[in-house]
């Protein structure tokens, strides 16, 4: 007979999952984010928490080199939209966009909550592992 | 280049959801002012790449009545060009005159009776998905098809008759069975393509009728 034992495994954040879970209004299975999730709630937080599409844009370009589309970045946003994991508002319109609205995106809490336990799923795994080191690793078939 | 080319935001409206419209092309309207120091190729290359990437991930979104309704038409040309070659070559059902008597006068009975204005936004309806949701849609907007359908069976029968009455007025007993079978098919071929531009108006007023109950169902 097998045994099943949960253990309460404290994440470099202090955050568990069982405290994720607790904090979560409805016990519901939590789904990890992707990488492009991670990245705009990211780059979101990184522009004070209040962006628009092309300001998360310009944020990858500036500090990733990566040169995001607006068609994923904008898809990607209302997936997360309906999940409640960001809200979004209208903002101000300038003669520079042809006088058109901004929309700007906000992470919400639950976004705050997921992004913080979807990362330190990733830094508990990657926890004593040299970055430098994984290029020699496991090599032979 | 500063400004957004008018046919990349013509194709841009038509495949973004009208909610996202004005954040989106007010960013890469942001985005083609920033890189206006950068050379033209390079910017043109931005800008088609992102008109891609957004057509790619709304399009079926924002306009997949349209595009349903075209894989409709599609199968039914298909299905009309198969019977034709089926039948004996596709040459033998192309008659200039039978197509000009069919559907010159449904194209102008159809404009005559709806006015320019009308005639016009009921084929703009077709082909925008986004106008047909955004549209209270009237009996007024599925006439033209109507008028176009019926105009086209007359003439269809007309096409029929006159040929009827211009055979049988020139048959003679020596040439009756060389002559009479190749005629009569000619003159069939005008009923042949009022029922095809009845088969069109059909789906074109169905795709316009079935949408809008769509539209109007609560959430």
């Amino acid at each position: 007979m097998q045994i099943y034992i949960y253990q309460n495994v404290q994440t470099s954040n202090n955050l568990s999952k069982c405290e994720y879970m607790n904090n979560k209004s409805n016990s519901e299975e939590f789904k990890p984010l992707g990488e492009l999730e991670q990245l705009i709630l990211l780059a979101i937080l990184q522009s004070d928490n209040h962006a628009y599409g092309m300001q998360i844009a310009d944020v990858f370009l500036e500090k990733l080199s990566r040169e995001i589309s607006l068609g994923s970045l904008y898809t990607t946003l209302s997936r997360m939209e309906k999940k409640g994991l960001v809200e979004s508002e209208l903002g101000e319109s300038s003669a520079q966009r042809g006088g058109r609205a901004k929309k700007y995106f906000i992470v919400s809490a639950l976004g705050k909550k997921t992004l913080k336990y979807s990362v330190s799923l990733i830094q508990k795994l990657s926890h004593n592992l040299s970055l430098n080191e994984i290029n020699h690793m496991g090599t032979s078939v | 280049m500063k400004k957004l080319p008018k046919h990349v935001l013509s194709i841009l409206s038509w495949s973004i959801p009208v909610a996202l419209q004005d954040p989106i092309i007010g960013d890469i309207e942001e985005g083609l002012e920033k890189r206006a120091d950068h050379s033209l190729p390079t910017t043109l290359i931005w800008l088609y790449k992102q008109t891609f990437s957004l057509i790619w991930h709304y399009m079926l979104a924002a306009q997949k009545g349209t595009i349903m309704f075209f894989l409709g038409l599609l199968t039914l040309l298909a299905v009309i060009a198969m019977t034709f070659v089926l039948g004996g070559g596709a040459s033998l059902y192309v008659d200039i005159p039978s197509g000009i008597i069919v559907f010159t006068p449904a194209l102008i009975v159809g404009f005559i009776s709806v006015g320019k204005k009308q005639f016009f936004e009921s084929f703009h309806m077709i082909l925008d998905m986004q106008k047909l949701t955004n549209t209270e849609v009237t009996e007024k907007d599925v006439r033209v098809f109507d008028v176009m359908s019926t105009t086209a069976t007359i003439m269809g029968w007309f096409g029929v008759v006159s040929g009827i009455v211009a055979m049988s007025a020139n048959i003679k007993a020596e040439v009756f069975s060389t002559v009479f079978g190749p005629s009569l098919a000619v003159c069939l071929l005008t009923l042949l393509y009022s029922i095809i531009v009845k088969a069109v108006c059909y789906m074109a007023k169905q795709h316009i009728l079935s949408n809008a109950i769509h539209c109007a169902k609560p959430n």
